[in-house]
């Protein structure tokens, strides 16, 4: 669609501009990538209520325009005119945090020397009216010599107000009134200079000053003491963890039950043959054992929005600065390795945050060691199979306990390789940290399930594309060429998937693998999870219509022995398969060498492992 | 000489009120794209003349949780160090006996 007008989202980390644009945008986003840096770009058309269109992007988040990090060359390439990608924009919607007028103020005063039209949204004014800061919005736009918009972007307040302006009418009166080409002829002033403005105009809209949060303190004083404060973050991820499982289990069962239904219905309504089994086995057990942990990646996610959007991540950041440090990290690596804990992609993306080059690499090199929610499938499987659902230490869940473990020995040798590499191949001086730690927020319940509607929509459709094609490949593999006559093992024996897991039986029968999870580990390199879908249309090719029937647990607690079940647990802390995250390195660190050092290494760390466990577990039992 | 009051950020004693005198550039430019530890605490709300207290200090000799002006932000000793400031209130710890 063409836009009769072009606005950019522009405005400091923390100031409440992603939310102002789901607040102006809603679900009519689209969140893509530019070119070559792997900088967000998300974008949205809406209409004005004269029925303009109206195209909005929304800028990375910036202190200043100086370009000093790929986020702030995105910023400041589109908005100098530079850019490849973004039209220069017709105005920019300024975000600025009330609560901390001065410092969102020098940026605008930086935005003005560009000489475009710029409108300047006064937001977070119920923080500002929590913390008693009041301000004079008329008096504001007249030293700035910009129109000005309060609003409460959470709650959508002025938002109408806003929409309004992008009338025709309105917005030609708009820039009548306020003249915007006289700032830029001006020589460049000192960051110095553009701060002293900044103050004296804060202060003179300032009419009172207001205490601070309060609340804000009182919390910070418990979360960011160094006894209680790390007792508290352990606290947090161990809640997390046992909600995962304990939350999902009565939207699993549902989601489970429902895809026996169809596939009792296939069975009934299909008639016997080869595109019966392709429902049946290939399209129904395979995806659907990937879709029912759906729940658990969206409470996952849940709470990785909520931490973030309250305030806390920074927090974590900093309690983990030391620590961090010692494995030769960035306290900030913290954030892109808490993210990979739903997914190393955005967790690789996550790491441009990171200004030093070395320290982002070696993050980008063991943020797959953090468990990511596509593992999730594989663990709840085995440990549903394998592991009793007791009680241990006063009603925490046996279940919960070792997937916590699991956790654990990724985060544990994340932190070692981290410190190996930084002791050799990314050698270099200490990083940096510095950092806000915003106001404690309430997360907004429409960001949360924005957020989660988009992680959905995204898994729903690698589900239906990436993991339906492999599945049907799979099923085709595992189902051709039929048995002979005189077949004594079960039909997917002589296919040609079955031919291909005894080839590569031979490299991990050392490690307790069967021939059957050598199968299920080629499909599992187009995405982790695809090796639970590829186990349920293995064992369900090779059983009998009881197999189908039952669970995929149930058939591997008796197909396989606790060992091997251990050691397949082991090899996927450390499983190199997920080719996206392979791609994604690939792209972020621009190397081939790395992104195959990072598989080799992976492969070299999961083979050791699973033979370790293997071999310790059987000689223990 | 300086006022026996200013000493670097990073030996200010916790929960006094200071006030910014001089922001020091800090090391060297290791990077293109890397910006010096001066641009991060400007763009951060650290000038000459703001008050600042320091809060909080991570475990194990970790960073400070330092308010700026109202603002609150995380950054390690070593950098601290680049930030002057003079107490604004005169200052006699007595636990610290100094």
């Amino acid at each position: 669609m063409r836009a009769d007008l072009r606005l950019a989202l522009v405005g400091n980390p923390n100031s409440g501009k992603s939310s102002l644009f789901n607040a102006l945008t809603g679900n009519r986003q689209k969140v893509g990538n530019y070119p070559g840096v792997t900088v967000e770009r998300r974008t949205a058309t809406i209409e004005a209520p004269d029925g303009r269109a109206i195209s909005i992007v929304d800028l990375p988040g910036t202190y200043s325009l100086t370009p000093n990090s790929p986020d702030e060359v995105v910023t400041h390439d589109a908005l100098v005119g530079t850019s490849d990608v973004e039209q220069v924009p017709d105005a920019v919607i300024c975000v600025v945090d009330a609560t901390s007028l001065r410092l969102h103020l020098k940026f605008v005063l930086e935005l003005k020397r560009l000489g475009r039209p710029i409108l300047v949204a006064l937001n977070m004014m119920d923080l500002a009216s929590r913390d008693k800061i009041e301000l004079d919005p008329d008096r504001l736009s007249e030293e700035l010599g910009l129109p000005v918009v309060t609003t409460i972007a959470v709650r959508r307040s002025g938002v109408a107000q806003l929409v309004n302006m992008f009338r025709a009418a309105d917005w030609s009166e708009l820039w009548e009134k306020f003249d915007t080409k006289s700032d830029s002829n001006k020589p460049n002033p000192s960051v110095r200079d553009l701060q002293k403005e900044a103050r004296r105009i804060a202060e003179a809209v300032t009419i009172s000053e207001g205490i601070e949060h309060a609340l804000t303190r009182r919390i910070d004083a418990v979360v960011l003491n160094p006894v209680a404060g790390p007792i508290v973050l352990l606290g947090i991820l161990f809640l997390m963890f046992q909600a995962v499982f304990a939350w999902a289990e009565a939207p699993m069962e549902w989601i489970d039950a429902s895809i026996t239904t169809l596939q009792q219905l296939s069975l009934r309504y299909i008639p016997e043959g080869l595109f019966q089994s392709l429902i049946v086995d290939g399209v129904l057990a395979g995806v659907g054992s990937v879709i029912i942990f759906l729940p658990q990646i969206l409470i996952l996610f849940a709470f990785i929005i909520v931490l973030e959007a309250s305030g806390y991540m920074a927090r974590a950041a900093f309690l983990m600065d030391r620590i961090m440090t010692m494995a030769g990290l960035n306290g900030r690596a913290f954030i892109p390795l808490l993210s990979s804990f739903a997914c190393a992609i955005p967790g690789i993306m996550a790491a441009r945050t990171i200004d030093n080059p070395r320290d982002r690499l070696t993050t980008i090199m063991v943020a797959p060691l953090m468990t990511c929610a596509a593992r999730l499938p594989v663990y709840t499987l085995i440990i549903a199979a394998f592991i009793p659902n007791s009680a241990v230490f006063g009603g925490v869940g046996l279940q919960g306990l070792v997937m916590f473990g699991l956790y654990m020995v990724g985060i544990v040798s994340a932190l070692v390789v981290a410190a190996v590499l930084k002791k050799t191949l990314t050698k270099g001086a200490p990083p940096r940290l510095l950092m806000e730690l915003p106001k404690y927020q309430v997360p907004r319940l429409r960001d949360l399930i924005l957020g989660l509607l988009e992680r959905a929509r995204l898994f729903i459709r690698r589900a239906g594309t990436i993991i339906l094609f492999s599945m049907i490949v799979l099923w085709g593999l595992a189902s051709f060429p039929a048995p002979p006559p005189d077949a004594t093992e079960p039909d997917i024996f002589y296919s040609a998937a079955g031919k291909i897991g005894r080839a590569l039986e031979v490299v991990f029968a050392p490690i307790g693998f069967n021939w059957e999870i050598s199968v299920a580990l080629v499909p599992g390199m187009a995405a982790r999870e695809v090796a639970v879908g590829a186990l349920g249309t293995v064992y369900s090719l090779s059983g009998s219509e009881d197999a189908v029937a039952s669970s995929l647990a149930t058939v591997l607690q008796s197909a396989w022995s606790l060992p091997t079940a251990l050691a397949f647990l082991a090899w996927y802390i450390f499983a190199p398969q997920c080719l996206s995250t392979l791609a994604v390195a690939r792209r972020e660190t621009n190397s081939w060498g790395w992104t195959a050092f990072m598989f080799g290494y992976l492969f070299a760390l999961a083979y050791v492992a699973a033979g370790a466990t293997y071999w310790t577990a059987k000689a223990l039992l | 000489m300086t006022s026996s009051q200013t000493l670097p950020l990073d030996r200010l004693p916790h929960r006094v009120k200071a006030k910014i005198t001089e922001i020091g550039s800090g090391p060297e430019k290791t990077a293109e794209l890397e910006p010096t530890l001066e641009d991060l605490l400007l763009g951060l709300g650290f000038e000459e003349g703001a008050e600042i207290e320091v809060r909080h200090q991570g475990p194990l000799g970790g960073p400070l949780a330092v308010n700026v002006d109202g603002r609150l932000v995380a950054l390690r000793p070593v950098d601290a160090a680049a930030v002057l400031v003079e107490m604004t209130t005169s200052f006699s710890d007595p636990v610290l006996g100094s």
